[in-house]
């Protein structure tokens, strides 16, 4: 059981950032056409957020994010980095997008980060801390400053 | 910028096919490192 565990947190985890690497290689070096949504909201979206540079910042996330995922390297920082990402891509392909694979795909890397959140759950349960008190950088670096 | 007269959403499929045999490759190799230390681990207590 522990191995199907393993294997599953291991193909989500490369197949999720393998999919935003090259989504965000293919921004940059234009390998391919940029995917455009069909849809004419989706396609608005797109073209506001070109224009405001978020798209751009989007895909900044989408390489660092999933540079990290297929590295197996700070695998939790990379998952958080692309969840705004994944969940924005999430609503525009599953109730917007008219084509079904399109809309599989979207559901299908919603649920790979899903999978993967829960596969590394231990790293998050420390921001469930309900009654949490400041620890500040500053003071988390000095020698001898972690405490409470 | 980009040109947003052209849907052009089977892109999509390339990243699919992308993710999708990367990531069948690692699992195959995990896969198969894990079966290679079981055998390994299995004949030496054997010896």
């Amino acid at each position: 059981m522990q191995y199907v565990e393993k294997y599953l947190l291991l193909f989500a985890r490369v197949y999720l950032g393998a999919f935003n690497l090259a989504s965000g290689i293919n921004f940059f070096f234009h390998v391919w056409p940029q995917p455009i949504p069909a849809d004419p909201l989706g396609a608005a979206y797109m073209d506001v957020t070109l224009k405001l540079g978020l798209f751009q910042f989007a895909k900044v996330l989408e390489l660092v994010g999933g540079f990290c995922l297929v590295a197996d390297a700070w695998v939790p920082f990379g998952l958080v980095l692309l969840f705004p990402v994944t969940v924005t891509i999430f609503i525009m392909n599953v109730f917007f997008s008219p084509m079904v694979h399109v809309v599989i795909s979207g559901a299908r890397n919603f649920a790979f980060h899903c999978l993967l959140f829960g596969g590394y759950f231990g790293y998050y349960r420390g921001m469930l801390s309900a009654a949490a008190t400041p620890r500040p950088l500053w003071r988390t670096l000095t020698k001898g400053g972690r405490h409470g | 910028m980009v040109d947003l007269t052209s849907a052009n959403p089977l892109v999509m499929t390339h990243f699919e096919l992308i993710a999708a045999v990367t990531a069948t490759c690692v699992l195959l190799i995990a896969v198969a490192t894990d079966l290679w230390h079981a055998y390994r681990s299995r004949s030496r207590r054997l010896d």
